[in-house]
């Protein structure tokens, strides 16, 4: 049994789902959690009755923006206190910046982004590389401390533990005042729509679009079915969409379980950020489109009848569901 | 005195690669190596930076740095052509460093002795997609970062940055220097190189430094794949109507992911 530290998130005081990811990793070990916010009460307390024996919830409303020595002042004194072997967080904004930190500070080895994980007895994972166009497993050579980080629906939130745990208020002495690094404020989100990272369904519209007015025709299909929208290289480069729906090897890799390419025509680099979406769709005018080699089905046709009317049959689907 | 500016440049395969495998590991052999897409927007930034700073009469100087094998030099070299002033190539034709723990504590022990005012690194490499050795190098230098950055607007030695995180937000942080900007897509667009540019490129000076003996990876990498193939795409026919209904009701019924 390997000792270990999960760096837990949630949203709005609900656990993220891919936290309960890590938990489903963890499964079987010694877990203690650390979770950052003043209204996250509702999530330390799941994961007090999910497996976690202590979770260390920083409720100081400081600590409510990331700011990084802050935050990993906070871990680092639970690392001396908890002599966890493992550091296990998401491939999250907040565990992409965290956990290398302390990776660094800690000068131990780290591994991100994995898709399978072994903690015990040797620590082995598995990740993509070239952004999914080749995977690979890593083996940490003996060390008292690794730091890793799983990509969000990789790992199925499965079964976890459901011993009873204790939460436990935690703080640090971090002295906000005299950082170097100061918080100044946080825009609001774009909308309520996944994040494409996260998302269950994606939707995702190329060059074809034409213009930034007629992603609308993508959002009213989203809406219908929970999904998020994207865009391709080209239509970011373009102005069409900006550059955090970027779906590829230069945006952002997903892994939804459908994932809907219309008027994409398939580049490398495209392919390489949305080829392990459980499903893929292909709407083009062009039959030559290599989107279409891997895609499980395709429609060849004009996006611009087929998306409204692809809306209305998922309108009368959920309407019956 | 003028000031520091240091910019971390990986030498890597451009990504219209198709990746293929020769027994445990990439081929390695018809790969067009370039830039790093995110590192183009870290050089662009220090080289707008060091142009801004001249104007106010702060002379600043840009060096790049790449670990990597003799090869990555040509990387240094397209830095040279849009601004870079001189490069730091720390020789690793042996891969010793293959971790993000090794790779940024050879970066950083090298960032030390070059005493940067000022850092600018891509938010990862589009090989290993790690996503940490930026923020590794500024944690080992003790220096105050941020990553994932989209904007940042000057006053004197101050900066206001944008962080992007999930969702379309952005966070807004302050700082100053000595610092490191960790860059994301959207600060900027590389300029082109120009004729002189190149030219110039050609004369100015990389120093190599040896890998230090004792940096080595914690880790070992190995059981290489490719994703597997889908099976053949089923074709809807029919007019749009026909052809979202079928597509609709295959999703649904058959797929079920709607």
């Amino acid at each position: 049994m390997k000792k270990i530290l999960i760096l837990a998130e949630h949203k709005k005081g609900q656990l993220k789902k891919a936290s309960l990811e890590l938990l489903t990793a963890a499964k079987g070990q010694d877990v203690k959690a650390v979770i950052f916010g003043s209204d996250a009460q509702n999530a330390a307390n799941d994961l007090a009755v999910k497996g976690v024996s202590v979770v260390a919830w920083v409720k100081d409303a400081k600590f409510d923006a990331y700011l990084p020595d802050a935050y990993a002042k906070v871990i680092e004194d639970l690392i001396a206190e908890h002599k966890p072997e493992i550091v296990l967080g998401s491939a999250s904004s907040l565990g992409k910046d965290l956990i290398p930190k302390l990776a660094a500070r800690l000068d131990a080895p780290i591994v991100t982004d994995c898709i399978e994980v072994q903690l015990d007895p040797a620590i082995k994972v598995r990740r993509p590389f070239y952004s999914g166009k080749a995977m690979a497993s890593v083996e940490f050579l003996p060390a008292p401390l690794a730091f890793i980080s799983i990509r969000p629906n990789a790992l199925a939130a499965g079964e976890v533990s459901s011993t009873k745990g204790t939460v436990k208020e935690t703080t640090s002495s971090f002295d906000f005042g005299a950082s170097p690094v100061q918080f100044v404020r946080r825009t609001q989100a774009a909308s309520d729509r996944p994040d494409l990272t996260e998302a269950n369904i994606i939707l995702s519209g190329g060059r074809s679009m034409k213009t930034k007015e007629n992603f609308k025709i993508l959002y009213d299909a989203a809406d219908v079915i929970g999904a998020a929208v994207g865009a391709s290289r080209a239509a970011v480069d373009e102005g069409l969409a900006s550059h955090d729906m970027q779906v590829g090897q230069t945006g952002k890799t997903v892994n939804p379980s459908l994932y809907i390419a219309s008027g994409i025509s398939g580049a490398i680099q495209h392919l390489a950020g949305m080829r392990t979406s459980k499903v893929i769709v292909a709407i083009n005018k062009d039959p030559q489109a290599p989107i279409f080699q891997k895609a499980d089905y395709g429609i060849v046709g004009d996006l611009f009848q087929v998306i409204p009317a692809l809306t209305e049959e998922f309108k009368k689907i959920k309407a019956k569901a | 005195m003028s000031l520091k500016i240091g910019v971390l440049i990986k030498h890597l395969p451009d990504t219209n690669t198709r990746i293929q495998l020769k027994g445990d590991a990439v081929d390695e052999a018809d790969i067009k190596y370039v830039v790093n897409p995110y590192d183009e927007f870290a050089i662009e930034e220090a080289v707008k930076t060091k142009e801004a700073w001249g104007k106010e009469g702060k002379p600043a100087e840009v060096v790049g740095i790449c670990l990597g094998p003799t090869a990555a030099q040509k990387s240094l070299r397209d830095a040279f052509a849009v601004g870079v002033d001189r490069g730091l190539h720390i020789v690793d034709n042996e891969k010793r460093a293959t971790d993000s723990a090794s790779v940024s504590k050879a970066l950083a022990n090298v960032c030390a002795e070059e005493k940067f005012d000022l850092i600018f690194a891509g938010k990862q490499a589009v090989d290993t997609d790690a996503h940490a050795v930026g923020q590794m190098v500024a944690e080992r230098l003790k220096m105050p970062y941020m990553a994932v950055v989209s904007k940042c607007t000057w006053s004197g030695t101050d900066v206001e940055v944008e962080r992007d995180i999930e969702g379309g937000v952005k966070e807004i942080y302050k700082l100053k220097l000595p610092c490191m900007i960790v860059a994301n897509k959207g600060l900027n667009k590389m300029r082109l190189a120009s004729l002189p540019g190149i030219r110039a490129a050609a004369k100015k000076e990389i120093k190599e430094i040896p890998l230090p003996a004792d940096i080595k990876a914690g880790t070992k990498t190995s059981g290489w794949s490719l994703p597997a193939e889908r099976g053949k795409v089923k074709m809807i026919e029919g007019e749009a109507p026909q052809q979202a209904a079928e597509l609709a009701r295959l999703l649904h019924e058959e797929a079920k992911v709607i």
